[in-house]
């Protein structure tokens, strides 16, 4: 069920009424959450129930016994309880990655068929509530935070439906107290979750899908023959695509969240403004890159390492597991080691602290093309296509082959426009959502649902989703 | 008054407001008989074809997306006035996913009054009487009222049964939307078939039409591996996966839709058109058999002339084959062609000479 259909706001008004009325008694507020975000999942495919069911379970049984132990065998526990959130997502997201490679590898030497793969194709969200498992435990073996009181509140945490598919991927620390805590009575949260759902739709439907269906998709299907200033431009538009796409659906998570009372983390803060390529994931994907830092990142050494070259060891290693994270195959490991090696370089030979505004405007605009050029990597099917578009970047000479309509360019133009809104803009908006009378709500509620539904037949399905 | 009481309450007044909003919506969509601007599954041209002014129809085609492919008005008008001596008029308003649900309600509201076809072409395949078939709740969703909502609430067999009969609601703003901003027109090339070709999707006569078939064909040209590797290996589940002709729902709009025929003095033709083998291959067992089983207690209670599917020597021929179920411009101007002369000549022949 996806955020952008008629049947998720049924699905919404339905699960916030019962919710609504659910909400004095504990217990039955969290199951009819479990319920819904059940039936949210399933609805892509039952199975996958399963597999929720089964990291869940892994995770809060492990939870107990790291709980109880003490010394290396919690340590053991944890390891397990990793290792086994680990195994699922291993087997189910790079399986056929790795038996592929096999394959490959084992045809270069002898004379065989080719390795039988699994049947099935990667489940939608598994790769961000395993980081939640996994985090969960592991912040429980360091002892940050408590373990859940239950098996109710903990399934909850896994499965809350705005944040399950797509993220933010959300800590035990922030969220379980909120699910154990009495809910917030806020009349004003109606109006700023529905602006920040509508807002997000707007994004994806408007802004991300039509770039992708007018600009990005028709130049990644026939990548050859295109000059350098086109190649640039479908690389921004590539990057606003991406962008608008994920950024809307953390809009419609965090808002979803907020009718039901409950507070998720922010994902995205303007990214494409930053100086430094570390400063960029700062802001983009703040969920993920967090995660990576204090599960990933830090217990390899960090930044304290003893010697830079260990640092820059520890950044590239974080990347290039972060790129794999967003996808079986090699252009993805590429994509994380490009990220990561411009994360060193800058480190070492970058520009300072700027001082002027051009200074400031340079780098912003250095490191949104420097990130651009990675994102070659994230889009092309194959190296040859990856480097097809590299060439481009060089072909000044080539004729225009007609990557951009008036079309895709306004829409290029009104996603740069949006990102340069000053904040103050939207938070007036939204405090304006926050305080409008119900039947202007209902009636914007109306309006918004008859516009974006003039952009469905570019609907695409959610950037994030595959990963 | 809590807190708690006034953020449930705020809540439920915007859903009051917003399905009061939507459903006024939909009534003033329905009550302007807008029923045909939709853009999102269908193309939206049949609101151009029923904004024209009326006039007489030789030969009126439904079916699915099919007999879009497969029959081509122009074509059959062309073989028709040539055989009749007179200029006739061919329209072809089929639907990608139709069933029998489907084309009652537009052959109710496009066909009728001045527009009373002499002939219905009723092309058939198992999947058009199928009560069960996937596709109905598309079907649904697209064509249901408001006063459908109860009877296709209580006919729904599954969730995206619930969703299709509900989705009335949100009609309104859909189309009301669409209408304003014109988008019913965004697709130029199927209101020019529409207006000057009778519909259908490929045309016959002229350079235009001969660019057009070619561009539409290239467009398509990957559905053969496309259906071959996607489709027909899980035929029985994305097509039958409970096939059960002649109850429920599509059951009844067949026979309304035959009955309304005849009451108008219609003539019916129940056309089937080629499939290619491999497609017949991948149909499970049971259903040519409850199919044929159908047509006949169907033919039994309503006068029908029957057109059967080609022979099988041309079905073997790939050039005539977009897929393994959808004709090319070639194989539609045979078919159209064989179904011209080997039964609607005759047929109109005859009534002319009454």
């Amino acid at each position: 069920m996806l955020f952008n259909t008629f049947e998720f706001v049924l699905f919404l008004a339905v699960g916030w009424t019962v919710y609504r009325l659910l909400q004095r008694w504990r217990w039955p507020r969290l199951l009819w959450l479990l319920v819904i975000s059940y039936f949210f999942y399933g609805c892509w495919k039952p199975w996958y129930l399963l597999l929720i069911a089964a990291s869940t379970l892994n995770s809060y049984l492990f939870g107990f016994l790291i709980d109880r132990a003490e010394g290396e065998r919690r340590k053991l526990w944890m390891a397990l309880s990793v290792t086994a959130d680990l195994l699922l997502l291993g087997v189910f997201k790079y399986g056929n990655f790795l038996l592929g490679n096999i394959e490959a590898a084992l045809m270069l030497g002898i004379e065989m068929g080719p390795l039988p793969r699994l049947p099935t194709a990667l489940p939608v969200g598994i790769s961000f509530y395993t980081f939640q498992t996994i985090s969960y435990t592991v912040d429980l073996y360091r002892k940050r935070i408590p373990r859940a009181k239950s098996l109710l509140e903990f399934s909850v945490f896994v499965a809350f439906f705005p944040q399950l598919v797509a993220g933010p991927i959300v800590r035990a620390k922030n969220f379980l107290p909120q699910l154990l805590a009495p809910p917030k009575h806020d009349p004003k949260a109606i109006g700023a979750g529905l602006f920040l759902i509508l807002a997000g739709l707007a994004k994806k439907m408007i802004l991300a899908d039509t770039l992708y269906a007018t600009v990005v998709k028709p130049y990644f299907e026939h990548v050859a023959g295109y000059n350098a200033l086109e190649t640039i431009g479908v690389l921004w538009a590539a990057n606003f695509q991406v962008y608008c796409d994920f950024s809307g659906y953390s809009d419609v998570a965090i808002g979803a969240a907020l009718l039901f009372g409950l507070k998720l983390p922010k994902n995205f803060d303007r990214p494409f403004w930053s100086q430094t390529p570390m400063e960029h994931w700062r802001r983009w994907h703040i969920s993920l890159s967090t995660w990576l830092r204090d599960y990933l990142y830090i217990p390899l050494g960090g930044s304290r390492s003893t010697t830079e070259s260990r640092v820059s060891i520890n950044l590239v290693i974080t990347f290039l597991l972060g790129g794999l994270w967003h996808g079986a195959g090699w252009t993805f490991v590429v994509w994380g080691l490009w990220n990561g090696v411009l994360l060193v370089a800058w480190r070492k030979w970058g520009p300072g602290p700027a001082k002027t505004t051009w200074g400031k405007a340079w780098r912003i605009f250095a490191t949104y093309n420097a990130l651009c050029v990675g994102l070659i990597f994230l889009h092309a099917d194959s190296f040859r296509e990856a480097w097809t578009v590299i060439l481009s970047l060089g072909a000044i000479a080539t004729p225009f082959k007609g990557a951009f309509g008036w079309f895709g360019l306004l829409m290029l133009g009104l996603a740069i426009a949006l990102h340069a809104t000053p904040q103050r803009w939207k938070a007036t908006l939204r405090e304006a959502f926050s305080i409008a009378p119900a039947w202007s709500l209902g009636l914007a509620v109306v309006i918004a649902g008859g516009v974006l539904s003039l952009f469905a037949g570019f609907a695409a399905p959610f950037f994030y989703f595959q990963f | 008054m809590s807190a708690e009481r006034r953020t449930t309450l705020r809540g439920l007044g915007v859903m009051a407001w917003a399905l009061a909003t939507s459903l006024l919506c939909t009534l003033l969509v329905e009550q302007r008989g807008l029923r045909w601007v939709q853009g999102v599954v269908w193309p939206t041209e049949l609101y151009s074809y029923q904004q024209v002014e009326d006039g007489p129809v030789d030969v009126a085609i439904i079916g699915s997306s099919r007999a879009a492919f497969g029959l081509s008005p122009s074509s059959i008008d062309r073989c028709l006035s040539q055989e009749l001596g007179r200029p006739t008029h061919t329209v072809n308003i089929s639907r990608a996913f139709g069933t029998a649900y489907t084309l009652d309600l537009l052959a109710e509201d496009l066909l009728s009054g001045a527009r009373r076809p002499e002939v219905l072409v009723l092309v058939a395949e198992p999947e058009l009487f199928d009560e069960h078939n996937p596709r109905l709740p598309v079907n649904v969703s697209t064509t249901a009222g408001l006063r459908d909502m109860p009877d296709a609430l209580a006919a729904a067999y599954d969730l995206s049964g619930v969703f299709a009969a509900l989705r009335p609601i949100a009609r309104g703003p859909e189309t009301i939307a669409l209408y304003l901003s014109g988008r019913w027109d965004t697709k130029p090339w199927l209101r020019w078939l529409m207006l000057h070709h009778g519909g259908g999707l490929y045309c016959s006569g002229g350079e235009h039409c001969r660019a057009h078939n070619h561009a539409m064909e290239a467009t398509l040209e990957d559905w053969w591996d496309v259906v071959i590797t996607g489709l027909l290996p899980q035929l029985d589940e994305e097509r039958y996966p409970a096939y059960e002709p002649g109850t429920g729902r599509v059951h009844a709009h067949a026979e309304r839709l035959l009955e309304r025929a005849e009451a108008d003095g219609t003539t019916v033709v129940l056309a089937e058109l080629p499939r290619h083998p491999a497609f017949l291959q991948a149909i499970p067992d049971e259903v040519e058999p409850a199919y044929r089983a159908y047509l006949e207690q169907l033919g039994s209670a309503h006068p029908w002339v029957h057109h059967p599917a080609i022979d099988a020597k041309w079905t073997r021929q790939r050039t005539y084959y977009l897929d393994a179920e959808h004709l090319t411009a070639a194989g539609a101007h045979k078919a159209s062609k064989e179904l011209c002369t080997a039964t609607l000549v005759p047929l109109l022949a005859a009534e002319g000479g009454e």
